[in-house]
């Protein structure tokens, strides 16, 4: 059962109880993220989220990680686009604690001077380590580029430059700005009482204030095919396709999802079976959804041997084209809408992606959705859908390339973009 | 009951009016709780008619089943100069068809039914797992039973998987933590199954033959224990799987094959791999222990106090206090039928590299010279047994603990004990586990990185052996 508690400030309390768990996993979660910086602040959302665990007016940063060990917990953070989560999972008996302690990091911590140059180093280390990853770094980049110039081009993480140059000044002005109650939404799920949360909860969060207002959204569609070349001395080569995608809240999402798992969502995916199962020519291959509020995209991924990335853009390119030729077989986006339904009810047996779950509907939607709605719109989406669906994403010019590996010789060109 | 709740919710609204007023009273980390009374739920064990065992645990909340098979074999039974043939076995058990039914009829039919079969084996297991809602269980019940028992192994599928494990190969050299962790396990396993990594040769003269004769060897009801959870009915569900899987048939007798022990050697050994990144890929280790040694407990809370978590001291020291590194930690990972392994990893800016090194080799030492304080171990108690719960947390987890358990020939007790024999731990027995596991002096070193930019030579910690990552792993 859901429930929601909505304070006088605007600070949304959300549960879902599930009474034979044993766990609670509980989140306080801010509804704006990295595309809501100031500019020339890239990455002290990020930041803000490292400093979280540092200490407040009652616990230093050891103690911090000290009381949450003790209850045998899990307390973490992320950071994205468009929010920021702290969380926490613990045995329900020990919820009041967790709650404490979230409440605690959330509300009053107090960003020691010498913690932040610490945790500065650690971010450094932080944005290092993933451009070593090649798979990690691919997927940025895609990010950056294709929304390049726009506030979601920014990196998550920040750069070496931005990272050295924040203060403590700018790091506590973006936290008493966008930190303001009508984003912040405490969901719980598992063996959760909501009035016993919304009793701890009400009384810490109902006084705060903020006057910052969200920019209107800086998205702007891009209209022409790119590629970008990241050359590096490596023995595979990694390729990431993109289109563009629906918003969160767009009608078509439930189509858009069918699109991309039949796409490349599963074994029996057109990219996996063609690319991976029949010809051998990639060691993984799959389709995913980037959404935001504004704007999506939706990607194809490979890696694969230099010598064969050229047919694996080939076919991935031929699987797009299909999708806005023919209408998909019944049986095929039967198959695929009953595999995703499928995922849809077994998600349900953590208290973890629950929570989420219900965060993510008040961010992006303001109401909660039932599992028999969600399922029920998977039932409306017809191949008509998907093929207009296609045809409206799915256009030669809508189309960015980023290619990593040590490809200077393979001449990539516009040309290889066919659809 | 409810006067429980009446009290706790009072209790809560004095705490929580307390905080919006004046934080100095009430506090939760005083509050008291009632002892946690955590039972650990048991599972049915059953035999069926053919002897196959099986652990039941039905649970309705959801209208789900989950099956795991778990098969005694492993990648330690690779024949020579076949390395790779294990775990390609596994692969392609699920991807080239089974009972005659073509691969991607299989895929389209588990994937219409929201159901899935996956198969896989790993060092010392192998596991074939299934997934349905509980109205395509019959259905899927079967393809689960026709992949573990009457793989087809296409060819073509195979050929297919070959070449991506080539491809796989390949690929790890991209990734200097994927370099870093094969080439420490392959020092610290020297000579012993588990250092031996699948080559570009071993891989390619892998025929259908060497599958069907791999499968043959080990996948047989005798050599295998199921765990099944989630919507059934018991009686129907012991009737279902009786049926399908038959009587016993007539076989030779089983006889695994005896893979030795690792040999017991402790030498220090400095291995390096150049790679033009940002960050030097750090890890550092040597045998560990397997599960039935007497000081398993002792291990448990030293490797959380060391390495384990958040504040563990690695953490603390590397990169709460000297911002040297994201991520580093240790892990004792405890063998179970053959001797485990203790690492420590890091990655850090190359010009920090044998700061780095040495400040964990440190901590590491410090660890055999001294007890570990109270609050320390005082932690680390409450961590283990308070997260106990956390493996039990749905009942597919539920009976594949037990199911393992059976698998590497656990004490029966094990479970029940285990936070008995946490709690019993102390100071004194921490220090000696360390000193017993802890050899800091006998690391195998890993470090991959650009060595022109190290803060001091390499050749600081002892005689470099220098990796060349233009050759085939395992050359």
């Amino acid at each position: 059962m859901i429930n929601t508690t909505t304070l006088n400030n605007g600070v949304r309390i959300v549960t879902q109880r599930v009474e034979h768990m044993h766990t609670v996993t509980t989140g306080i979660w801010v509804a704006n993220g990295a595309r809501h910086e100031s500019p020339g602040k890239t990455g002290v959302a990020h930041f803000i989220e490292h400093m979280l665990f540092k200490g407040t007016g009652r616990r230093n940063a050891r103690q911090i990680s000290r009381e949450i060990d003790s209850i045998g917990g899990v307390l973490n953070a992320f950071t994205g686009h468009e929010y920021v989560c702290y969380y926490a999972k613990v045995l329900a008996k020990f919820l009041p604690r967790a709650a404490d302690l979230l409440s605690d990091i959330f509300l009053q911590s107090t960003f020691p001077p010498d913690e932040i140059e610490r945790e500065r180093k650690v971010i450094l280390q932080e944005i290092k380590m993933r451009e070593d990853s090649p798979e990690e770094f691919i997927h940025d980049r895609f990010h950056l580029n294709y929304w390049k110039g726009q506030s979601l081009g920014l990196p998550i993480l920040g750069t070496a430059e931005t990272i050295t140059a924040l203060s403590r000044a700018d790091i506590l002005s973006h936290k008493d700005s966008r930190y303001r109650p009508q984003d912040i939404i405490i969901s719980a799920a598992g063996n959760v009482n909501h009035e016993e949360l919304v009793a701890i909860m009400e009384p810490l969060f109902s006084s705060i204030t903020s006057t910052w207002q969200q920019e209107p959204s800086d998205f702007k569609e891009n209209n022409s095919s790119v590629i970008n070349i990241t050359e590096r001395e490596m023995e595979q080569t990694l390729i990431c396709l993109g289109a563009r995608g629906q918003c969160h809240d767009h009608p078509d999402r439930y189509a858009q999802f069918l699109l991309a798992t039949i796409l490349g969502g599963g074994m029996s995916s057109r990219l996996f079976q063609e690319v991976r199962e029949k010809k051998g020519l990639a060691y993984s291959v799959y389709a995913y959804l980037i959404s935001h509020a504004d704007s999506g995209a939706t990607v194809i991924y490979a890696g694969t041997e230099k010598a064969n990335c050229l047919e694996v853009l080939d076919i991935a390119c031929g699987e797009l084209s299909r999708l806005v030729s023919e209408e998909v077989p019944q049986d095929e986006l039967d198959s695929a809408r009953e595999q995703l339904k499928g995922k849809t009810l077994m998600s349900l047996e953590s208290s973890d992606s629950l929570m989420t779950r219900l965060a993510k509907n008040e961010i992006y939607f303001e109401e909660q959705q039932t599992i028999e709605d969600v399922l029920a719109n998977y039932d409306a989406v017809t191949s008509q859908d998907i093929l207009r669906l296609s045809q409206q994403l799915f256009k030669k010019e809508y189309l960015h390339l980023e290619v990593m590996g040590p490809v200077a010789d393979l001449g990539f060109n516009e040309d290889m973009l066919k659809l | 009951m409810k006067r429980l709740i009446i009290s706790l919710c009072f209790i809560l609204i004095a705490i929580t009016s307390a905080f919006a007023g004046e934080q100095k009273l009430a506090n939760p980390r005083n509050m008291s709780f009632p002892a946690l009374t955590f039972e650990i739920p048991k599972a049915e064990r059953i035999v069926l008619e053919c002897g196959l065992p099986v652990y039941l645990l039905r649970d309705t909340e959801l209208p789900i089943v989950s099956m795991t098979a778990m098969i005694h074999t492993g990648s330690v039974y690779d024949p020579a100069g076949k390395s790779g043939l294990a775990s390609i076995t596994g692969t392609v058990m699920r991807s080239g068809g089974a009972g005659g039914v073509k691969s991607e009829q299989l895929d389209d039919e588990l994937e219409f039914m929201a159901s899935s079969v996956e198969s896989n084996i790993s060092s010392d297991m192998g596991t074939v797992s299934l997934t349905s809602l509980t109205k395509n269980f019959d259905r899927t019940v079967k393809i689960f039973r026709d992949v573990l028992l009457k793989p087809d192994f296409n060819q073509k599928r195979i050929e297919i998987t070959v070449k991506q494990v080539i491809e796989g190969l390949r690929r790890q050299n991209d990734d200097p933590k994927e370099i870093a962790g094969r080439e420490l396990g392959r020092a610290i396993y020297a000579g012993h199954p588990l250092g031996v990594v699948p080559t570009f040769e071993s891989v390619a003269s892998i025929k259908r033959q060497d599958l069907l004769d791999f499968h043959r060897r080990f996948y047989r009801l005798d050599n295998m224990i199921l765990a099944v959870s989630g919507d059934f009915e018991r009686d129907a569900l012991i009737k279902e799987l009786n049926t399908i899987f038959g009587t016993a048939s007539k076989k030779d007798s089983l006889v695994l094959p005896t893979i030795p022990q690792p040999k017991q050697e402790f030498l220090a050994e400095v291995l390096y791999a150049k790679k033009d990144v940002n960050q030097s890929v750090i890890r550092m280790g040597h045998l560990g222990l397997t599960k039935d040694n007497p000081d398993l407990y002792a291990v448990r809370i030293l490797d959380y106090i060391l390495g384990g978590g958040f504040t563990s001291r690695l953490t603390t020291e590397i990169r709460t206090n000297q911002g040297l590194a994201y991520s580093v930690g240790s892990h004792f990972d405890i063998g179970r039928l053959f001797s485990g392994s203790f690492i420590a990893e890091t990655e850090t800016k190359a010009e920090s590299t044998i700061k780095a090194i040495n400040l964990m080799k440190e901590i590491i030492t410090k660890m055999t010279k001294e007890p570990v304080s109270d609050q320390e171990l005082k932690a680390a108690k409450e961590y283990m047994i308070n997260s106990f719960m956390f493996g039990f947390t749905s009942p597919a987890s539920i009976v594949s603990q037990r199911a393992r358990l059976e698998y590497y020939g656990y004490q029966a007790d094990y479970l029940d004990k285990y936070r008995d024999n946490i709690a019993k731990v102390s100071k004194e027995d921490v220090l000696k586990a360390a000193q017993k596991y802890l050899k800091p002096e006998a690391f195998k070193l890993v470090v991959v990185g650009d060595a022109a930019r190290f803060d001091k030579p390499l050749s600081s910690q002892g005689t470099v052996r220098e990796l060349d990552l233009k050759m085939n792993p395992a050359k």
